[in-house]
């Protein structure tokens, strides 16, 4: 899909962020791909927002499936909205 | 089926915490068998603790459910390092209190928001002034219009957690002073974020601050 994100989470006790890309969507699951080191802990069930830059920008909440593999490719499952 | 009862948390994450509220962290009620509680760390901070625990340590299970918090006072009967799980004595009972989605407390606690400006993520410091499970009110070090939506990082006086939230009033300009809606917040944050809200309540009501 090749969009531009920002995943951001807690690190240090501020907000740390990562920059990746967007590799799919479906079903609920973000996948995106990570670049550089990843200064966030990546921990199953941490909560992260992720910054899509679409036209307008979008913003998202998910949480990692798990860390990322050998190739920095990470999923996220989407948290659904509050009402 | 509203829950009240410790049994009925199996399978459930819930938190441990020292008596003083010091220090929390986040376990799983594995099984509960002969009046023994078997939880699983939900991560290694929660390891850490549990392995130095004492043998009839006093500790408070909170867990959060639909309507409310469940909040009772157990003992550690022991670590297994060999199994990785914590054995507490099963409490009797635990007291409901129930809280109402809406309710504000009044806590100042910090907060960083992130916004993006033309193509780019700006992060700007802030305070909370009152804070519930669907929103805060909060002073911020930068500028934000209503209707803008943030990721915000918010501390609480145990754990922090990461929400997304659109500003529904920027009510002061010089102030900076905006109210936001949560807009989505994780299980586990959420947990969090309950279990601190009835530690605050507490809190406040020991100080005697109506809110």
């Amino acid at each position: 899909m090749g969009v531009r994100v920002t995943l951001a989470t807690e690190y240090i006790g501020g907000l740390g962020f990562t920059e990746g890309e967007l590799v799919a969507e479906s079903s609920g699951t973000l996948t995106v791909s990570v670049k550089g080191v990843v200064v966030m802990p990546l921990r199953e069930g941490t909560g992260v927002a992720v910054v899509a830059y679409l036209d307008p920008p979008v913003m998202v909440l998910g949480v990692f499936e798990g860390p990322p593999d050998a190739d920095g490719i990470v999923r996220l499952r989407r948290v659904k909205p509050r009402s | 089926m509203k829950i009240r009862t410790f049994d009925a948390l199996v399978g459930r994450k819930m938190t441990l915490e020292t008596e003083t509220g010091e220090e929390s962290h986040r376990f799983v009620l594995e099984s509960i068998f002969a009046g023994i509680a078997v939880m699983s760390p939900a991560d290694k901070r929660a390891v850490a603790f549990a392995r130095h625990l004492e043998p009839k340590a006093p500790l408070r299970v909170v867990a959060s459910v639909d309507d409310g918090i469940l909040l009772a006072g157990v003992v550690v009967e022991k670590w297994s390092d060999r199994a990785g799980t914590l054995r507490i004595v099963r409490p009797r009972s635990m007291s409901f209190s129930q809280r109402r989605r809406t309710v504000r407390l009044p806590a100042k606690l910090p907060i960083e928001f992130a916004v993006v400006r033309e193509g780019a993520l700006v992060s700007m410091q802030g305070r909370t002034e009152d804070i519930s499970i669907g929103g805060f009110a909060a002073t911020i070090d930068g500028t934000v219009e209503a209707d803008e939506s943030v990721m915000a990082l918010i501390q609480l006086p145990n754990d922090s957690i990461v929400v997304t939230a659109q500003v529904t009033v920027v009510e002061s300009l010089r102030r900076r002073l905006v109210h936001a809606r949560t807009t989505a917040i994780s299980p586990d944050d959420y947990a969090v974020l309950a279990g601190a809200l009835r530690l605050i309540e507490a809190d406040l009501e020991r100080q005697g601050i109506r809110f």
